[in-house]
């Protein structure tokens, strides 16, 4: 059991490397927002792995934000990965017409073990409501591209990878909690030796993630 | 406010305290066990019970000494004359989950037709010390080549069966070897490179180092091995992908090499197959 579980922390922290958190900003935050947020989850083995990441966001007008994590699981496996972007609102949500936003995203991970590096860009499109003021359900889907993907040993890489997600956000005034559901990697087959991982037709990996925020408001 | 602060700051501890990780530190280590070599312990392939031998040996990783230790199935009066197998075993935790592949070894063409020699690594069973990188692997099984030699065996009669995990130290022993040169090595359901491995389950580019500093690459030390080679790998293993090493078998540029893909056999290749297939397999490589 006790090596299962390791197993199965391997397994989290390997795909910690791709997508492994919440969608950092779904809604534009209004302008002069900060919010500071942690994130626990990750694929599902039986039960999500508690992988976390620690993110900051600020809205720079009511349609721009931008926003930056750090993986600290990661981390304490001698790799630095975090991510930089930037949200933009498209559209309002109005009623039952969802909003939409983009996001483009930096995703550097160095090896400090030998110092290789890195940078993976990303695109996610979200699709969200706001129902009752506090209530933020959201479909979206992103993707990593791999420039660097003739660097795959045996075979061609693959320039895209990508991810399907849908959640809930309860935006409080001061505080927003949020729950996710990630299918990663949908177009491909996964191998991880030793673990079982949940996926949909024998395709990705499905994960579970928790976000919990803190909204700091500039006072006029 | 401060629940989130508390859990930043955990994290952040969490983070410092556990900087040193390393996937293979946490992987590449066994539990210690009661052994138990007894014929109550097989499904088939019984062996003569005083022909088996439990004992330790020392290990020596350039200084890095480790108490290791190792069973022989057969008699050692005969290595001097018999062909012996040298078992790598997988990723199980101890020599006991493979106590039965281990007679089957000794079985094949008779009972007790060929010698088998099986160790735990260091940090599985109830070996001593840490596996921490492929050299420790190796040492381990260069201290079981030093002690068959001891007893006489020579290289023409030493074959090197490494499984799964077993396959990295196998082929990277084969290519190089210090002790014996070895004529004769098995790779069975074998994974190909430590990067390979990250890649796989990620998609992505990225090199194994970025998770472990436990790094393997059997492409690329094989090619340095021009003696008999057999591959055996299941078409449907979900452990060590069957494609991964179909591609490098495909390119590696040796007359003396042999494959066996099992059709619809996962990981457990020898015992997926059947006992009389395996025998006959082994028998074919062995007396080529």
């Amino acid at each position: 059991m006790k090596r299962k579980f390791i197993s199965s922390i391997l397994f989290a922290l390997l795909f910690c490397c791709s997508a492994c958190n919440t969608t950092r900003v779904v809604k534009p935050l209004e302008k002069g927002e900060t919010r500071i947020a942690v994130d626990l989850g990750g694929p599902v083995v039986g039960f999500p792995i508690p992988m976390s990441s620690i993110s900051g966001a600020y809205g720079i007008s009511e349609k721009l934000s931008v926003f930056g994590g750090f993986h600290a699981t990661t981390l304490a496996y001698q790799s630095l990965q975090f991510d930089l972007g930037a949200n933009y609102s498209f559209l309002e949500t109005r009623k039952w017409q969802p909003g939409i936003s983009g996001s483009l995203i930096l995703n550097p991970i160095i090896d400090l073990r030998v110092g290789n590096s890195s940078i993976f860009p990303e695109t996610s499109v979200n699709f969200y409501w706001q129902l009752r003021e506090r209530h933020v359900p959201f479909v979206g889907i992103t993707n990593w591209y791999d420039m660097a993907q003739g660097a795959v040993e045996l075979e061609k890489g693959k320039l895209m990878h990508p991810a399907l997600y849908f959640g809930y956000n309860y935006e409080g005034p001061k505080w927003i909690f949020g729950i996710e559901a990630k299918w990663l990697n949908f177009d491909k087959t996964l191998m991880i030796p030793q673990v079982e991982h949940t996926s949909v037709g024998g395709k990705g990996a499905a994960g579970v993630y928790f976000k919990v925020a803190y909204r700091i408001f500039k006072t006029e | 406010m401060k629940f989130l602060i508390y859990i930043t700051f955990t994290a952040a501890v969490l983070t410092i305290v556990g900087c040193k990780n390393d996937v293979a530190s946490v992987l590449l280590k066994g539990e210690p066990i009661d052994y138990s070599f007894t014929n109550v312990d097989l499904a088939e392939q019984l062996v003569d019970e005083g022909l088996v031998s439990q004992f330790s040996l020392i290990s020596n990783n350039a200084g890095s000494k480790a108490k290791i230790e190792a069973l022989y199935i057969g008699s050692q009066d005969q290595i001097k004359i018999d062909t012996v197998i040298l078992y790598l075993h997988g990723n199980s935790p101890n020599m006991n989950d493979y106590w039965q592949l281990a007679t089957n070894l000794a079985n094949i063409g008779g009972q007790h037709n060929y010698g088998v020699m099986m160790f735990d690594y260091r940090g599985f069973g109830n070996s001593e010390g840490t596996s921490e990188s492929i050299e420790d692997l190796i040492a381990d099984a260069e201290a079981c080549i030093t002690w068959l030699k001891a007893r006489g065996l020579s290289k023409e009669r030493l074959v090197v069966y490494g499984y799964s995990l077993g396959a990295m130290p196998a082929a990277h022993l084969a290519a190089d070897p210090s002790v014996l040169e070895i004529g004769k090595v098995v790779l069975d359901a074998p994974q190909t490179t430590s990067t390979k491995l990250l890649q796989d389950a990620t998609g992505l580019s990225l090199s194994g180092s970025a998770v472990t500093s436990f790094e393997y690459n059997i492409p690329l030390v094989i090619e340095d091995y021009d003696n008999y080679l057999l591959w055996i790998h299941g078409t449907d293993d979900k452990t060590a992908s069957f494609e991964n090493f179909k591609y490098v078998y495909d390119r590696y540029d040796n007359p003396k090499k042999s494959s066996a893909e099992l059709e619809g056999v996962g990981h457990s290749t020898a015992i997926d197959m059947g006992f009389p297939a395996y025998e006959k397999l082994m028998l074919n490589f062995i007396r080529q």
